[in-house]
């Protein structure tokens, strides 16, 4: 299954919370090409974020390995795989609240080390782009609303023009048109900027538009359809 | 780059709990400016005067040998106790020893004048009552314990000085501005106080003629059977008078006439009297000091006479020169009968408050620094956690731990840079007043214990603290103020550039302190576990 296309190769990955009794993962096999889009699907506490949070390099797995092309996250630097490689927009959006919205995505932009002349600008134009204005830019992250705070994450995780996008529900909080805004981003990500996208959702328009779709159950994950 | 312009931005973001930890940095800084600056003052100053003192040495006669060589050599009962004597010569040749740095001499003697009229004579004493007779007085200052040496001279009213001229370097006396004084150029010139002048209208170039009781120690094996009082004896080429004292003890006295040629008027801005206490006598007015030359006051002197007060002072090359310079002095000739010593007591007495000071500043600081870094430490633990996930935040993103770690240093050390100006400038201006309050404290429990057993052990002169002293009775020299054995009780604060590195330091290493808990509390999140739990 690991052909040489495959950004993300994942081999029997578990993973275990230290407090935890039982596996969140369980020898998890999965392969993510460049220029698709995957879902995956699952119950609530099935461990789709837990996979997120491993394909992110926020921690390796306990067992298994996941190669990022053809190195082990294990042996890369974690760090500057998340800061260059890798844009996560969380389930829990994790923006820095008491700053506005446009300084989170130039810090991001400086820890990734963008050479962007004019961050800032460059941050409102992709604020811009997911629906998040001049004025509401300039706000505290703690004076958003849910859906305002869920885009400028999702501007975050593409400030730095990672070659994957992971998303965690990115459109829970979306009125529908909002949504098919968003959609049509990421569709256009990975369809014509050859990125490889993988979305945690439960919304039906997301894996309409899916290439792939994978389901998660307790800890397991298999493949339910491909196009 | 944008580590710094981010945690600026933290900074001001916030404000109450940034407050909080810099109004701690604040007083942990300020109070230890204040207790950096009085301790490193107060160092400063018990140096100055370890050197000083601790290099001035003085030589003085072992009153415990002299004790105990009066005890063998009693006979029939009868305890002669002697003070010992150096030769002149001998003392201003230890001047020559390697150790030195340099050293300082004056000699002074009392002195009659049967055609002058001293200030504050007194009216019953007859002017130059001449040599003295049996009914002379017997000099009215004695020794330690006073039954020391007697000698007989007349009544004193001058005092004869050679080779004091430290006042007029340090400017209490000056030649006054006639045109013709000048300082003694050679020998047998003198200088008169301008009040001497005055009342017996010396005017320079006069010729002033004094009368110096000159007594002879009569050595303990001298066999006197045979003479009576007011009879003379022959010795060392001199003739002397003697009187026999209330013990039946002979003293021998001659008297030496000197004429001197006045070649100036001086000024003196010192009291006539050392202090309010003093007696109002002619032998104790400053004004009745007549200068000359040391070799002039010496060349009145013949061998084992005892009554020419020479003071040397030596200065030591460094204060742990002492044996070296004893070791010369011993080779040289010095009898075992004398001590060679630095002035430790004195130095001790004059310091103590400052020691206390610094004693009590230094504790201070110790506790203060203790608890301030606990508290810091415990504020920097609490801000942390209230940061935990701010934290997380970053390091999903993917910023090192290091640099997340420099980034909050760099907060803790742009706070602690505020409070360093400010602490530097509130404990300097608050270390004077409180260094009074303190010095003020510690001088007054130290001053009580100044009345030492057996009356005044000290050497008259208060000027210099190296007495050494020819012959028994110790005179009332008078060089001087009296008062600088006090112990301290003023002392002027100042910054010096040595606080400033130290109280930096200081300030560097609290902010380090901080930053390292705070860096092995990043160390231990993992920003999944503080990302999920939030989930
Ligand atoms: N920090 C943690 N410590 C211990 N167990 C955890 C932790 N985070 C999650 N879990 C557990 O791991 C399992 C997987 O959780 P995960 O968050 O991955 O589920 P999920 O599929 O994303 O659910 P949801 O749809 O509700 O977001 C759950 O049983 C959860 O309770
Ligand atoms: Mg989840």
């Amino acid at each position: 299954m690991a052909t040489s296309a495959n950004v993300l190769t994942l081999h029997k990955v578990s993973y275990k919370y230290d407090d935890a009794k039982s596996f969140a993962l369980r020898r998890v096999d999965a392969a993510f090409e460049a220029g698709k889009i995957y879902t995956i699907i699952g119950k609530s506490g099935s461990g789709k974020s837990t996979l997120l949070s491993l394909l992110a390099g926020l921690d390796v797995a306990k067992g298994g390995e996941i190669l990022y092309g053809k190195k082990s996250l294990k042996e890369l630097d974690r760090d500057d795989y998340r800061a260059r490689n890798i844009g996560v927009v969380f389930q829990g959006y994790n923006l820095l609240t008491n700053t506005t919205a446009v300084k989170n995505i130039v810090l991001s932009m400086d820890i990734s080390g963008s050479k962007e002349a004019d961050k800032k600008q460059y941050a409102y134009d992709l604020l811009a782009k997911v629906g998040i204005n001049r004025e509401t830019a300039e706000r505290k992250i703690l004076k958003l609303s849910g859906g305002e705070q869920q885009r400028v994450a999702i501007a975050r995780a593409l400030s730095h023009e990672p070659n994957v996008i992971l998303a965690d529900e990115p459109t829970g909080n979306l009125d529908s048109e909002t949504e098919e805004e968003i959609l049509a981003i990421f569709a256009s990500l990975a369809h014509d900027e050859g990125k490889c996208v993988i979305i945690v959702t439960h919304s039906k328009r997301i894996t309409a538009i899916a290439d792939v779709i994978y389901g998660m159950n307790a800890g397991s994950l298999t493949q339910m359809r491909a196009k | 780059m944008f580590i710094f312009t981010n945690a600026m931005e933290n900074l001001l973001r916030n404000k109450g709990r940034n407050i909080l930890i810099m109004t701690i940095i604040f007083l942990i800084i300020a109070t230890t400016v204040v207790a950096l600056i009085i301790n490193n003052t107060s160092s400063a100053v018990i140096e100055d005067y370890k050197t000083r003192f601790s290099s001035q040495v003085s030589i003085s006669p072992d009153m415990e040998k002299v004790r105990e060589e009066a005890m063998s050599g009693a006979s029939g009962g009868m305890i002669s106790m002697r003070m010992p004597i150096i030769e002149p010569e001998l003392l201003l040749s230890f001047a020559q020893s390697e150790a030195l740095q340099r050293s300082e001499a004056y000699a002074s003697v009392s002195a009659d004048s049967d055609s002058l009229t001293a200030i504050d004579q007194s009216d019953d004493e007859e002017n130059g009552s001449g040599p003295a007779g049996p009914g002379g007085s017997i000099s009215g200052s004695s020794g330690p314990g006073g039954n020391v040496g007697f000698s007989i001279r007349g009544a004193g009213n001058y005092r004869l000085y050679g080779g004091f001229w430290e006042a007029f370097n340090n400017g209490t006396r000056a030649l006054v501005d006639d045109g013709i004084s000048a300082l003694p150029a050679a020998d047998n010139e003198c200088l008169v106080s301008q009040e001497l002048a005055e009342l017996n209208g010396i005017k320079v170039g006069d010729i002033i003629r004094l009368q110096v009781q000159m007594s002879y120690d009569i050595p303990a094996d001298a066999d006197l059977t045979g003479y009576a009082d007011g009879d003379s004896y022959r010795i060392n080429g001199q003739t002397y008078t003697l009187n026999q004292g209330l013990s039946d003890i002979f003293f021998a006295s001659r008297t030496v006439e000197v004429a001197l040629k006045v070649t100036g008027i001086y000024d003196d801005l010192n009291d006539a009297y050392d202090n309010e206490n003093m007696p109002k006598m002619a032998a104790f007015n400053h004004r009745n000091e007549i200068l000359t030359t040391l070799d002039t006051l010496l060349s009145l002197r013949s061998t084992n006479e005892n009554n020419i007060n020479l003071i040397v002072t030596y200065f030591l090359k460094s204060p742990d020169l002492l044996a070296d310079f004893e070791a010369y002095a011993r080779d040289a000739g010095l009898s075992d009968l004398f001590l060679v010593t630095t002035d430790a007591a004195s130095y001790d007495r004059i310091v103590k408050p400052v020691v206390a000071l610094k004693s009590i500043t230094l504790t201070f600081m110790i506790v203060v620094l203790v608890l301030g870094a606990i508290i810091l430490i415990l504020l920097t633990l609490i801000a942390i956690r209230e940061r935990k996930y701010e934290i997380g935040v970053l390091r999903a993103m993917g910023m090192k731990k290091a640099k997340v770690a420099l980034g909050l240093w760099t907060e803790l050390l742009v706070m602690t840079a505020i409070c360093l100006v400010l602490g530097l400038g509130v404990g300097a201006l608050a270390a004077q007043p409180i260094t009074d309050v303190l010095i003020t404290q510690q001088a007054e429990a130290a001053a009580p214990d100044t009345a030492g057993p057996g009356g005044p052990m000290t050497t008259g002169s208060g000027g210099p603290i190296g007495v050494s002293v020819i012959g028994a009775p110790v005179m009332i020299s008078g060089s001087g103020a009296g008062g600088n054995l006090q112990p301290l009780s003023e002392m002027d604060i100042a910054i010096g550039f040595d606080t400033i590195l130290e109280i930096i330091a200081i300030a560097l290493l609290l902010a380090t302190l901080s930053g390292l808990v705070s860096t092995s509390r990043i160390t231990r999140y993992e920003p999944i576990r503080i990302l999920m739990e939030r989930n």
